[in-house]
């Protein structure tokens, strides 16, 4: 649930059991004032009656005073009657033509020595009419109140937590490893201007850990080179001694051999953590196909020392937007592996179409597909590559927005690159 | 032959020069780029080193005032920025050649002769050593005036082998050079073995003496 509905919802909870619970209240209450004030003017009525009575000498006086007075029924009784009642009653209106409620006063009256029950009558219609509409007005108002509470609550709410929506998107949208700082929107709230420079530090602390990582890493393989060189060249100097053993000379070539090997893992190295730093970010437009028979020509030998049957088959051209560096590295790197990890005898093919590269290669299938990706990780010891060669594939697909999967079926592995 | 050598590592420095010297050029190195533009006023290299970063500057800029003055030094850059930016930016300075660091002092001293052979000599040389010539614009070789049917990767392994004759060429450089920049060389050398094999046949075959010396399992030397 939303901030802005949460409050909303309870304001609106408190104001709907108000209002339910205060209509009856208010309608009950209404009610029993009106009939309060009717029934005074009732008893008034039988005061009135009271004083006409002297003039009433026989019956025609009674009838006459009954038909002038609508309202007051008399009834003769044999005994006196009674207390005074207060009572409401349906009863047949002429003028409305159906039964409307009246309220009634019934009282014992003695006229010329006779007992009579004296009915005192008011109808009610009025009175109810006056109360529905009072009623109505009252909701009519509440509803109004209502409504102009959440919609003012809702507005205002959203103009203040305003910078507080901005602020969440633009967190939600920040990239560590592409934009620099967080933007903060302006705001007059001084705790969404604390929230804010809080979150802003925290990022700028993350962003300067981030990036301090990265270059350590490009700057820790760069220092390492020229060691390295130096290393090697005092090796190949060494070599040219004069008086140099057979002993000797292995050794050299074991420290050679190693030598190698460390410059490229180190050039290996460098070069994922300078795309990870997207340092290649001039692109052209490139035909893949010919990146493509570019890097087998590079491994041809390799293949044809081993054997291994290179296919090449192209449905359609893909041209790519990429920068060529690293468009050759994913190429070749595809391939090299390809043909490193074939066995003997084995078969290479490589299908491109306008969308896809697909570099399979015989082989048995993986202990460990899941962490194929993964750099250093490498599934035979014996075969020494630097660890990398795919953890730099798949770095490169991710800056370059492109599929990369594995799968394995038919005893070969596949490749799939779509873009 | 003099070379000057523009690096600010002074044991880089020291082994370049040191291997050099055995090809009998006269070497001579600047750490920073103010040395290197103090020597280039006062002298003639036929080859300068250059290194691209340097203390005191870019490489290039020593770069740019060589080409200022009109001098024909031949401009090797070494760098360890394997950047496409600097290679093109070096190049389009015009310098000759661009090795990328590291680099095996075997394929530095091939690049160094080459470049040499082109200034001096416009490139439509030829070499000729004892009962040898390589033609290097028709890339033949011919022993005693007939004429040597060599392949190309064959006649590549001859003339790195030449560049760098008196010394040491490991195996690992000759791998590095014959397959280009592009492949990582698998830990099998298997293919110099054989072209090495038919190039020592051709070559005995035209009855030329071996000059091609195995040492050890390190490389192969050319010795005269």
């Amino acid at each position: 649930m939303k901030l802005l509905d949460r409050t909303i919802k309870n304001y609106l909870l408190y104001s709907i059991l108000l209002v339910i619970s205060c209509t009856p209240l208010f309608y009950f209450s209404i009610r029993y004032l009106f009939e309060h004030d009717m029934d005074e003017v009732l008893i008034a009525h039988k005061d009135d009656f009271n004083r006409s009575i002297a003039y009433m000498k026989s019956g025609k006086d009674i009838d006459f005073y009954h038909l002038m007075n609508k309202e007051f029924v008399l009834r003769p009784t044999a005994v006196l009657p009674l207390r005074d009642s207060l009572f409401t009653l349906d009863l047949y209106d002429s003028s409305a033509a159906t039964r409307v409620p009246h309220r009634i006063f019934s009282t014992g009256v003695t006229v010329n020595g006779q007992h009579y029950e004296l009915q005192i009558r008011e109808s009610m219609v009025n009175t109810r009419s006056l109360i529905g509409a009072i009623m109505s007005i009252q909701v009519l108002m509440l509803s109004l109140l209502l409504g102009g509470l959440v919609l003012i609550n809702r507005r205002l709410s959203k103009k203040i937590w305003s910078p507080f929506y901005i602020l969440l998107e633009r967190v939600k949208k920040y990239q560590i490893d592409q934009d620099k700082t967080l933007e903060l929107p302006p705001s007059s709230t001084a705790e969404f201007r604390d929230l804010g420079l809080v979150i802003r530090q925290l990022i700028d602390k993350n962003h300067d850990a981030y990036q301090s990582q990265k270059e350590f890493t490009e700057n820790a393989s760069h220092e390492l080179q020229t060691p390295l060189a130096i290393s090697r060249a005092k090796l190949e100097l060494l070599a040219q001694t004069k008086e140099l053993t057979q002993e000797q000379a292995e050794l050299v070539e074991n420290l050679l051999d190693s030598i190698d090997r460390l410059t490229r893992l180190n050039k290996s190295l460098l070069l994922l953590s300078k795309i990870e730093n997207r340092q290649f970010f001039e692109t052209e437009d490139i035909s893949l196909k010919a990146v493509v028979n570019r890097s087998i020509e590079a491994y041809h030998r390799q293949a044809r020392e081993r054997h291994i049957t290179v296919n090449f088959e192209v449905t359609e051209d893909a041209v790519l937007r990429i920068n060529p560096i690293i468009l050759e590295v994913l190429t070749s790197n595809l391939i090299s592996n390809a043909i490193r990890y074939t066995p003997d005898q084995g078969e290479v093919m490589i299908k491109q179409t306008g969308t896809q590269l697909q570099i399979s290669n015989t082989g048995l299938p993986l202990q460990h597909p899941e962490k194929l990706f993964e750099r250093f990780h490498r599934e035979s010891r014996t075969i020494l590559g630097s660890g990398l060669g795919l953890a730099l594939v798949k770095k490169i697909c991710e800056v370059s927005n492109y599929q990369v999967s594995y799968r394995y079926s038919s005893a070969m592995h596949h490749f799939i690159i779509s873009f | 032959m003099k070379i000057l050598i523009v690096e600010d590592e002074r044991e880089m420095a020291k082994s370049i020069v040191q291997y050099l010297r055995q090809e009998s050029y006269v070497c001579e190195v600047a750490y920073t780029a103010a040395e290197a533009e103090e020597k280039i006023m006062m002298h003639d290299y036929d080859c300068v080193l250059l290194d691209i970063t340097l203390p005191d500057g870019n490489g290039l800029t020593v770069m740019e005032k060589l080409k200022g003055q009109g001098k024909l030094d031949g401009v090797i850059i070494l760098s360890a920025k394997n950047s496409l930016d600097d290679r093109i930016k070096g190049l389009n300075l015009g310098a000759d050649d661009y090795i990328p660091k590291p680099f095996h002092l075997a394929e530095l001293g091939a690049r160094v002769s080459s470049v040499i052979r082109r200034k001096r000599f416009g490139g439509n040389n030829k070499i000729t050593l004892h009962e040898i010539t390589i033609d290097l614009l028709g890339k033949s070789v011919s022993v005693n005036g007939r004429m040597v049917d060599l392949t190309r990767k064959e006649y590549d392994l001859l003339l790195f082998l030449l560049s760098n004759k008196g010394r040491v060429v490991m195996k690992n450089a000759i791998a590095e050079h014959l397959s280009g920049d592009d492949a990582e060389v698998f830990d099998n050398f298997d293919f110099i073995y054989a072209h090495m094999k038919n190039l020592k046949k051709k070559l005995s075959e035209a009855h030329c003496p071996d000059y091609i010396k195995t040492v050890y399992g390190l490389g192969y030397k050319f010795e005269l």
